[in-house]
């Protein structure tokens, strides 16, 4: 389904911290999802590993595709990029979760490799710890698992972040970094 | 792990993240509540410090491509609404290659205007300052058909801007479908526009993009087509070769492929002849309703290959129509192709030539044009190294060799012989050179600077392959260009082909010593820009070791170390220290008088550079009367016609009568000079900006302080925009404009305007005596409004300044520390 490019700018705007928000934002991210799944399995099916720079491209492409940039201003952008990177990590996940049932099952699992881009095998593993590990840490401290989503999987820069966390620049870099080194040590703990 | 725990060990790590020692932080945060140390706490701070710094780290190539795709996907729809100076972005009117074009309204002057915000791979500084100095050029394009540059400038993030007069109109291909114009319409249309071209091209100005969406056509009051050409010159501007950085090539010229010549393709220059290329493409798609090689959807390489390879269809075979391709058989076939030959030497040279066959044709006279035999149409086109037709006129000839005077002559007599044979080789291939860049295009065609520059650019940008084998000819020439680029003022592009020039030289030196000379030669302009930059320090060891090795070639008895010796008495007085500035101008002064005649003009150059540095020191009286000395020789010397000397020694002279007290005669000075200076160097030359300073404080001093400051504001935006916000001569003018405001009353202006030039002349030297006069002018200022404590404390740095610089006997120190005890005994 071709989503109407006023609906997502409409949405987007409102979207914005105040009133309805939420609602807004909830029923923002399935359309950015598609919309990236769309565009993942158009261009990056050859796409081998380093999905920091796909998935980066993705989202701007999504952006470009989804808003009418023509009413939306930077606010908007750096919001529209924190969900696509909500969506950029489940992808990401959903495929890695993919290969590694295909792997364990012998194949038993019809996979659509079109769908996304190529990761190395090995990658899906830390992947999926990844994200295990991303988990955990966002019931300890919601905002560094929220900073660490818009900076790694939606390839956002820290202003960028910033504006989409609501914190200051000075602060998503503190947290980014306490943030990789929690993960660090914590994926790192695991062997 | 649950979030209090977290919370605490967050904090110890942080902390120790970001100190010098984080095992001192360590030791004193990990401590359980009763003090003892917490191995638990330690340990777990210590394995997030042990975190590998990239993990997670987005790659550098995902940066750069973000960076990259944001760029081109900059939504221009973000600026509506901002105001850029004057202009506020009303409207998008369309977005190309080069950038977005708004519609905005020129709140200043009351008018709707087009303002194009520029990508560009130049520097946005260099840009501007190239736009600024090219606007007059293009201002003076001033034709029905071309629409008008107004303006340029930065935005506050540095993006630079052009404004141009709007126009409506549709593409000029669309508007005669619009009309189902018949073909001779057509091609009278396309006359006129080659008609506008080639105005522009007598002027030494070729456009580079001539394509329809460049060549808009509307009804006219009388039913008619009214023609307007836009992006004159555009191209060119946004030419990184063209840049002040002229020896690197940094990026490729804006271009549409389908429009462009085979040249342009290749990344040589344009000529005359590239906008006759672009004008025949545009006359085949008027008369055969598509262009002649089919360019969409192809890949650059492809468009390349056809343009420079392919034989285009005669119009004739293409066009849609029937009766179409009967009337263009024959003629207008022949010019299509004449005007498309791949080699730019089988086209029509001009714009003119062709609007002129368009229009034999028109009236039924035989064509210039000869069929193309199929032998010279298949005929790939072969590069060749051209001077080509826009290089220059004579007048820029007369220009260059009147500036450069005898940079390249042959010192013969005072050589051994093989060195002036060398010299005579050197001097013959320079001038070889010189002659190809400045050969004429339009003797006719009038105007001065600015072709030069055209010349100045392309000959620089020619000289590292033209004379890779030749150092001391190559060397020659940079110093030769970068002489006459400081000539127009363009010292930002003359530095860096001295610094080369300089460069060759001492690879020379090393392996000979007798060009020393020449290297004193380079080093004495190196300093010469460099102070006109307000690089003093530069300037001034440049100065020394020009002084030096002429002083030990020629002794002291020789015009050339007199000369030496004045130079570095210039920057000396420029730094402040008027003392060394005046012993040196001197003695340089007795030695040229006991060489020369008593009109030879050199001798006016000492009076001059003397009598400045008295009047710096306050001995306005002495000043006047050894300007009035180089007045008269100047005068005598230029026999009636305007000469640059002239206007300086009025200049100087208007300024020290200033000081004397004797506003008429300064002003009489004053505005002759300035009309001199308007008219040798044009209106936004620094020079010419300098003189309007000193008018407008004469003016103020005289007792018209409001036609002095409106002087004041013109020449200082001027000067700022010429030289940037720093420069030594914007802070004269700064605090000259404050000395009036605090006259009329308007301390709070006086003393931002008092501020900002003591900051520059501070950054300058710090002992700078400039100095000292903004500050007891901000003292006079916070006097009177009540504040002697800060009044006070300027006045006492202005004390100390001017004991350094002046003497504690000068009447100008015994004057601050007059007004310091006033202020002290009132206070």
């Amino acid at each position: 389904m071709e989503v109407a490019r006023s609906d997502v700018t409409r949405l987007l705007l409102s979207a914005r911290p105040g009133a309805g928000a939420h609602a807004n934002l909830d029923r923002l991210l399935p359309l950015v999802y598609d919309e990236l799944r769309r565009l993942a399995s158009r261009h990056l099916r050859a796409e081998a590993a380093g999905h920091t720079f796909a998935t980066t491209d993705l989202v701007h492409e999504a952006y470009a595709r989804l808003v009418d940039q023509r009413e939306a201003d930077w606010q908007s952008r750096a919001h529209f990029m924190a969900i696509a990177a909500t969506a950029m990590r489940r992808i990401l996940l959903q495929h890695a979760r993919d290969r590694r049932a295909l792997k364990r099952n012998g194949g038993a699992r019809p996979l659509a490799l079109d769908d996304v881009p190529t990761l190395a095998a090995d990658e899906d593993d830390g992947l999926v710890a990844l994200d295990e590990a991303l988990d955990r840490l966002a019931a300890l401290d919601a905002r560094l698992a929220r900073v660490v989503e818009c900076r790694y999987f939606g390839g956002m820069t820290a202003d960028e972040t910033a504006i989409a966390v609501g914190v200051s620049e000075r602060t998503v870099k503190r947290d980014w970094r306490t943030a990789r080194a929690w993960l660090y040590a914590a994926l790192a703990g695991e062997g | 792990m649950d979030p209090d725990r977290w919370a605490r060990i967050r904090v110890v790590y942080e902390a120790a993240d970001e100190a010098d020692d984080p095992a001192a932080v360590l030791d004193a945060l990990c401590r359980t509540p009763g003090g003892a140390p917490d191995a638990d706490l330690r340990g777990e701070a210590e394995a997030l410090l042990r975190a590998d710094e990239r993990f997670l780290e987005p790659s550098t190539l995902g940066d750069a491509a973000r960076r990259a795709l944001d760029d081109a996907r900059d939504p221009a729809a973000r600026r509506l609404g901002e105001t850029l100076g004057p202009y506020r972005l009303d409207a998008v009117l369309g977005e190309g290659g080069m950038g977005v074009v708004y519609r905005a309204h020129d709140t200043r002057l009351g008018r709707d205007v087009a303002v194009k915000l520029v990508r560009s791979a130049l520097g946005a500084p260099a840009l501007v300052r190239r736009f600024e100095a090219e606007r007059h050029m293009l201002a003076r394009l001033d034709h029905p058909d071309i629409a008008r540059l107004y303006d340029s400038g930065a935005a506050p993030d540095g993006t630079p801007f052009l404004v141009m007069e709007v126009v409506g109109g549709v593409p000029i291909t669309e508007w005669a479908d619009q009309h189902a114009l018949p073909l001779r319409d057509r091609a009278a249309l396309v006359e006129r526009v080659a008609r506008a071209v080639a105005f522009a091209q007598q002027r030494l100005v070729v456009h580079r993009d001539l394509k329809p969406s460049n060549v808009l056509v509307a009804d006219g009051p009388d039913g008619g087509p009214r023609v307007t050409l836009l992006d004159f010159g555009v191209a060119r501007l946004l030419d990184a070769e063209a840049g002040a950085d002229v020896l690197t090539r940094t990026g490729p010229a804006p271009l549409t492929p389908a429009y462009a010549a085979p040249e342009q393709l290749h990344g040589e220059p344009a000529t005359t002849a590239t906008d006759v290329y672009s004008l025949g493409v545009l006359l085949y798609e008027m008369l055969a309703g598509r262009r002649p090689y089919e360019t969409a959807g192809r890949s650059a390489a492809e468009v390349e290959r056809l343009v420079t390879e392919a034989v285009p269809a005669l119009p004739s075979q293409t066009a849609g129509r029937a009766p179409d391709r009967r009337g263009l058989r024959g003629d207008l076939d022949t010019i299509c192709l004449k005007a498309l030959a791949k080699d730019p030497a089988r086209r029509y040279a001009t714009a003119a030539e062709f609007a002129d066959d368009l229009r034999r044709y028109l009236d039924g006279l035989p064509v210039a044009a000869r069929p193309a035999s199929v032998g010279y149409r298949t005929g790939a086109f072969i590069r060749r190294h051209r001077a080509g037709v826009a290089a220059a006129g004579l007048v820029a000839l007369a220009l260059v060799a009147g500036l450069v005077g005898t940079a390249w002559q042959a010192h013969a007599a005072a050589a051994q012989r093989d060195r002036a044979e060398h010299e005579a080789r050197v001097a013959g291939r320079v001038s070889g050179f010189l002659q190809d860049m400045l050969a004429a295009a339009d003797p006719d065609a009038e105007g001065r600077d600015v072709r030069v520059a055209d010349v100045l650019d392309r000959a620089a940008a020619g000289l590292d392959t033209s004379f890779a084998d030749d150092p001391a000819a190559a060397s020659r020439l940079r110093q030769t260009l970068g002489a006459t680029y400081r000539g127009l003022g363009l010292y930002d592009a003359a530095e860096p082909l001295l610094r080369r020039a300089l460069a060759d030289r001492r690879r020379l030196d090393a392996v000979s010593a007798a060009g020393d000379t020449a290297t004193a030669s380079v080093l004495s302009d190196l300093a010469y820009v460099l102070r006109l930059r307000g690089s003093l320090a530069g300037a001034d060891s440049a100065g020394r070791e020009a002084l030096r090795i002429v002083r030990a070639r020629y002794g002291e008895r020789h015009p050339r170390t007199a000369t030496a010796a004045n130079d570095l008495a210039a920057t000396a007085r420029d730094r402040g220290d008027l003392a060394a500035a005046e012993a040196l101008m001197r003695r340089a002064l007795a030695v040229d008088r006991t060489l020369l005649r008593p009109d030879d003009p050199d001798l006016a150059i000492d009076y001059g550079n003397l009598a400045s540095v008295l009047a710096d020191r306050g001995e306005a009286a002495e000043a006047v009367a050894l300007f009035r000395r180089a007045l008269a020789i100047d005068r005598a010397a230029a026999g009636g016609a305007p000469s640059p000397d002239v206007a300086l020694d009025l200049g100087n002279l208007g300024s020290a009568l200033t000081d004397t007290g004797a506003f008429a005669e300064a002003e009489r000075a004053l505005r002759e000079a300035l009309t001199l200076r308007t008219r040798l160097l044009g209106p936004a030359h620094p020079g010419t900006l300098y003189t309007e300073l000193r008018l407008a404080r004469a003016v103020c001093a005289a007792g018209r302080p409001a036609e002095g400051l409106t002087l004041y504001d013109g020449a200082l935006t001027g000067l700022q925009e010429a030289l940037g916000p720093v420069h030594l001569r914007t802070a004269q003018g700064l605090s000259g404009r404050a000395d009036c405001l605090a006259r009329v009353g308007r301390g709070t202006s006086a003393l931002a305007d008092y501020t900002a030039a003591e900051h520059v002349w501070a950054g300058a030297s710090p002992d700078h005596p400039g100095r000292a006069d903004a500050l007891v002018g901000q003292a006079r200022v916070l006097a009177e409004r009540g504040r002697p404590d800060a009044a006070a404390a300027a006045l006492r740095s202005a004390v100390r300044l001017r004991r350094v610089a002046l003497g504690p006997h000068d009447p100008r120190t015994a004057e601050a520390e007059q007004i310091l005890a006033r202020v002290i005994s009132n206070g």
